[in-house]
């Protein structure tokens, strides 16, 4: 379902488009920007729902998940990332792009196998059951929760680069008739 | 909406509202020290109430798994008060139970 309507959306052109291109390193310096980000964000998406408020509360954590990630993944934190919502009508397409490092990249690729063979809801108790917490420890636990509790549709892409680094692009898409129920 | 809280605690109690979007889980030790001391004594008893929490970010959730692991570990209740308006609490916070018996989560 996922790989098809990201296949299908990706030979449409977006109704509109938002994009943030920004260096992590003013997020990182001042982290309070992320959610300042993705409150806008979330606030000009949900303006056109009726229940506006619940809207927008579903795209703040999503973008601002996405967000975060990109920001505290990012393997050079003064190279350019992006952030973008693509709005297709139906489906909104919340996507980051950012380079990483292999440690990232793989913890990513993993996730994406377990999510084969494992539900997104037995993959979060597990990953909870687990006492953790360094502070950079990428356990995809908010990607998780995206995907368990407000029903995105995941794509995590890893491509090497000539530096040894990974460009990471993360697709959350959401269909509109679920934002508003939320 | 950002990431502005406030806290109000006492030796077994706390009352958080507000946004909480900090930037690791170790930063939330600013939020959940007090409750961290509590819950590392045996037989420890301790209430957290995050009604008034809108939104939460993945650390926070992290940080939250945490607390009820320590209660866990050491024996001690945990009691976490939500609110089923708040949807990060109605998904998200109510699946913690699962981890501990003696973690009890209610939502209003």
């Amino acid at each position: 379902m996922s790989e098809t309507t990201r296949r299908e959306l990706s030979q449409l052109k977006p109704l509109s488009t938002i994009e943030l291109r920004f260096v992590p390193l003013d997020f990182v310096m001042h982290w309070h920007r992320c959610g300042l980000a993705a409150d806008y964000f979330a606030a000009h998406l949900a303006y056109t729902f009726d229940n506006r408020d619940a809207a927008r509360a579903v795209l703040s954590t999503v973008v601002n998940e996405l967000l975060e990630n990109a920001v505290k993944f990012s393997s050079e934190k003064s190279r350019s990332a992006s952030l973008t919502v693509n709005h297709y009508g139906e489906w909104l397409a919340i996507e980051t792009r950012n380079r990483t490092d292999a440690r990232r990249a793989e913890s990513l690729g993993a996730l994406m196998r377990d999510l084969e063979a494992q539900s997104a809801a037995e993959l979060f108790l597990a990953r909870i059951a687990s006492p953790s917490g360094g502070e950079s420890s990428p356990s995809g636990l908010g990607l998780l929760v995206l995907k368990k509790d407000y029903a995105v549709r995941l794509t995590i892409e890893c491509e090497p680069v000539a530096d040894g680094s990974f460009e990471v692009f993360v697709q959350a898409l959401l269909h509109t008739d679920e934002l508003e129920i939320r | 909406m950002s990431s502005s809280y406030e806290v109000d605690h006492n030796r077994e109690s706390a009352v958080v509202r507000g946004v909480l979007r900090l930037e690791s889980v170790d930063s939330y030790d600013l939020v959940f020290g007090p409750a961290r001391a509590c819950l590392a004594l045996p037989q420890g008893s301790y209430t957290l109430d995050v009604s008034g929490v809108t939104l939460m970010n993945s650390s926070g959730i992290r940080a939250l798994a945490n607390l009820v692991l320590l209660a866990k570990q050491h024996g001690a209740t945990l009691i976490i008060l939500g609110s089923q308006a708040v949807a990060w609490q109605r998904k998200t916070m109510a699946s913690l139970s699962g981890l501990y018996e003696r973690a009890v989560i209610r939502l209003a």
